[in-house]
């Protein structure tokens, strides 16, 4: 992060681009931080920021207030108030700086540094303008209201555009505040009501309507008044978050305005809400007091029961997540819920949230804001730590690749090398028997050898009839014999004849095959150097390859081992909340069950003694 | 108590992002979709009478026994063991050996002393003190049982548990050997007897 920063600060102010590279990475930044990717929006401004200017630059002025925000979704407020100064000095446009200014004060916010935050929008707030404006003044209520200047924070929020969700947003933590100080409710409820009235008819201004009803009934039964805490709960919406909390109170005000039955018949409706949530395991033990006090006895020692099983069955489910937290971790929690959740979907439509215990509870931490902040960072990482593997993967591959063919060229090479050397050593043998015939037959005078082939094989063919004749000289008649060995005679006459007339045509013939064989034998030669040469290259080439690869996968490996140190910091400290969250359910559901465990022997208790000592109990009543 | 947990849930100062999503918690049936609290019809219910059941003595005390013992919560602890108590109060009669046994004083004589320790300003404290040294004179420890009346009497001089304790106190001096001590304390007694 701190790379990014000093990234950015360094950039030189002189030098002007265009804003085309800015545009595309403004555009990639833009949907990685609307898919809700704040690490992946501060990664791509890190790694692929385009060294241009803040001037005459809108994109880069933008990719900043991206950075910025990121930074606070991250909550990497520091961070995002050097960004945010650095903005406000280098950018040229008001509406840039406007940005920069707002941005800086909801760092200040998050770092709960509220007088610096009220000085800092006090001598910003007249840049300001529209929602910019609305959000800032929202800003200073609350840094008044955080710094128990309620007078000066409901004078700055009634500076808010009248229909802004800031305003409501403003008196509903004015409204807490009051609440929280104030023994008497009335000032918070106008607040709240205020609230409520403001929040307007968007899906976040319900919730925000839904949460002040419920907090304004709940002061009213504080206060013992049930028709107005009645009035506040019965307008939160049937699918808000807090509707089994407002359900409950619903219930407790009939139960206060004496009308029992009705708030039995009231709580029934919060049974089908996931235990997890406020509200639902309170309406399982009211339900069987009210039928206590309306001395339905039987009816109470069923509701017992049934709040008993209920709660046994939650702690029995909320061990065992808590075992499969311990053993594999959050990160895994979350793994298997989304798995779960895809597959039951159709099961969520028709029956109970509490059977599928594992989604219940992710989706309860997913409502909380800040643990929502943590998961999605945490899955962010474990996505890049994924991506990283992936390429590592690949990069193995591709070494592995190289390897394969470095060694196979080699070995082509030396083959080739080695038949080709062969192929030369024959060559040159052939040729020096050649030269050694030649030389031969010049010292014998016999051009025969190194003749034609034709009178080489008629000479031999007459030296086998020379044979012949002379092993049938007892045989044949003797004229016959005399007139053949004339006629052999003759004939070897006639090849000496030819012999010598052929001699220089043989000798040059013979000179010109030995000059082709030292042609070729030079050519071979100059093939097996360059074939040697190109083998020593192929090996240089494939090394550098591998090395550029093994580099790669060195860094990969070091950025794969932090992303992992961190994901399981990040894994383990997410686990912990997790636990610790899920050990105070644990806790609560525990205390339900042994309370109502209690009242159910209480009331076991009553009945026996009616029955078995009704004179003692009058006896002992004082 | 409850309501004071729900308020603590609802009183979470509002962040600039509110929930993160809600699906998979909230299932609402297609009837109910887009109405508010009040417009959902309530759930049928039958208030008709129903015969409770009998469950023995010997059954209750076990579930008492099983609370005394197991609860992890001391309010529990303490409202079970005072309702065994007064139960083996009722039925000394027909069970003469009692209720409680020595497991039981022991983990009494724990919650009492943790009770008056996590609330020291509980208008109750002089019973739960009186209830301390009673389980530790069952548990054989007199003198810490002595102890601890005295504190009571000393913390809460108008208790109606008070007179009772100085005579326990005096009986116990007496049977010590420590009689100028035992006549303070009986006089202590009667002069209690005598304002009343």
């Amino acid at each position: 992060m701190r790379r990014l920063i000093l990234l950015l600060l360094c950039l030189p102010v002189w030098c002007a681009q265009a804003d085309e590279p800015d545009m595309l990475l403004y555009g990639q930044a833009r949907f990685a931080a609307l898919t809700e990717r704040p690490l992946e929006v501060l990664t791509l401004l890190e790694n692929d920021h385009t060294g241009a200017t803040h001037i005459d630059n809108d994109f880069h002025n933008e990719d900043h207030v991206l950075a910025i925000e990121a930074s606070l979704r991250l909550g990497l407020a520091d961070q995002a108030i050097e960004l945010a100064d650095h903005l406000l000095f280098t950018a040229r446009k008001e509406s840039h700086k406007s940005k920069a200014r707002l941005l800086k004060a909801r760092a200040l916010a998050q770092q709960k540094r509220f007088d610096e935050l009220v000085r800092w929008l006090e001598k910003s707030l007249s840049h300001l303008k529209g929602d910019m404006r609305d959000e800032a003044w929202f800003l200073v209520g609350r840094g008044y209201t955080e710094t128990k200047r309620l007078a000066d924070a409901a004078r700055a929020l009634s500076r808010i555009s009248k229909g802004s969700i800031w305003a409501a947003y403003g008196y509903y933590n004015l409204a807490l505040k009051y609440a929280q100080d104030d023994p008497d409710p009335s000032r918070a409820w106008v607040a709240l009501r205020v609230a409520a009235a403001l929040a307007g008819d968007t899906r976040e201004g319900q919730a925000l309507r839904d949460r002040a009803l419920t907090v304004a009934g709940n002061l009213a039964l504080e206060v013992q008044d049930p028709e107005k805490a009645a009035q506040f709960v019965k307008a939160v919406r049937a699918d808000a978050m807090e509707a089994p909390s407002a359900i409950y109170l619903y219930g407790m005000s009939e139960a206060q305005a004496g009308r029992l039955r009705t708030a039995v018949r009231t709580w029934h409706r919060a049974k089908k809400y996931a235990l997890y949530m406020p509200g639902v395991a309170e309406t399982f033990q009211s339900i069987a007091w009210a039928y206590v006090q309306e001395n339905l006895k039987g009816s109470a020692i069923d509701a017992y029961l049934e709040a008993i099983s209920v709660y046994e069955k939650e702690q029995q489910q909320t061990r065992q997540l808590l075992d499969e937290l311990r053993q594999k971790g959050f990160l895994e929690l979350v793994r298997a819920a989304r798995a779960e959740q895809k597959s039951t979907d159709w099961f969520l439509n028709t029956e109970l949230v509490n059977n599928t215990p594992r989604v219940m509870f992710v989706n309860a931490l997913m409502t909380d804001a800040g643990f929502f902040g943590q998961v999605t960072e945490l899955l962010q990482i474990r996505d890049m730590a994924s991506s990283l593997e992936a390429n590592r993967r690949k990069l193995a591959i591709l070494e592995d690749a190289y390897r394969r063919a470095s060694g196979g060229s080699t070995r082509q090479a030396v083959n080739k090398i080695d038949r080709l050397e062969q192929r030369l050593g024959q060559l040159i043998a052939r040729r020096n028997d050649l030269v050694g015939a030649y030389k031969e037959a010049l010292a014998a005078n016999d051009f025969a050898r190194i003749g034609s082939e034709s009178l080489l094989k008629a000479r031999k063919r007459l030296d086998a009839v020379v044979a012949e004749l002379k092993r049938l000289k007892g045989v044949l008649p003797g004229p016959t014999y005399r007139e053949l060995s004339r006629r052999a005679i003759r004939l070897r006459g006639r090849l000496v004849w030819e012999d010598m007339a052929g001699m220089d045509e043989s000798r040059q013939s013979f000179a010109d095959r030995i000059k082709v064989l030292d042609g070729l034998i030079a050519s071979m030669r100059d093939s097996i150097s360059r074939l040697r040469e190109r083998a020593r290259n192929g090996r240089v080439h494939f090394a550098e390859r591998m090395q550029q690869i093994q580099r790669m996968r060195a860094r990969a490996d070091a950025t794969g081992d932090r992303l992992q140190r961190v994901l399981k910091t990040m894994d383990q400290a997410m686990t912990t909340e997790a636990i610790n969250r899920l050990e105070q359910h644990l806790d609560r559901m525990a205390r339900f069950h042994v309370r109502s465990q209690l009242a159910l022997v209480n009331l076991y208790d009553a009945l026996a003694v009616a029955e078995y000592a009704p004179e003692r109990v009058r006896e002992n009543q004082r | 108590m409850i309501r004071r947990l729900i308020l603590t849930v609802l009183l979470t100062a509002c962040s600039l992002s509110l929930a993160a999503t809600k699906d998979g918690l909230i299932v609402l049936d297609d009837s109910e979709k887009g109405k508010t609290i009040g417009q959902l019809k309530p759930a049928y219910v039958d208030f008709g009478y129903r015969k409770s059941p009998r469950v023995p003595m010997n059954e209750i005390v076990a579930r008492y026994r099983q609370l005394i013992l197991n609860a992890p919560d001391l309010e529990v602890r303490i409202k079970a063991l005072h309702r065994l108590l007064n139960l083996e109060a009722l039925f000394a009669e027909q069970s003469p050996d009692g209720f409680m046994d020595e497991s039981l004083w022991k983990v009494a004589a724990d919650a009492y002393k943790r009770w008056l320790d996590a609330y020291p300003s509980d208008p109750d404290r002089d019973m739960y003190r009186y209830q301390l040294a009673r389980a530790l004179d069952m548990l054989g420890k007199p003198a810490e049982a002595r102890r601890q009346l005295q504190q009571l009497v000393a913390e809460s001089p108008r208790s109606p548990l008070a007179t009772e304790s100085w005579f326990r106190i005096a009986e116990r001096l007496y049977s010590e050997g420590k009689w100028g001590e035992a006549e303070r304390a009986y006089r202590s007694v009667l002069r209690a007897k005598d304002d009343n």
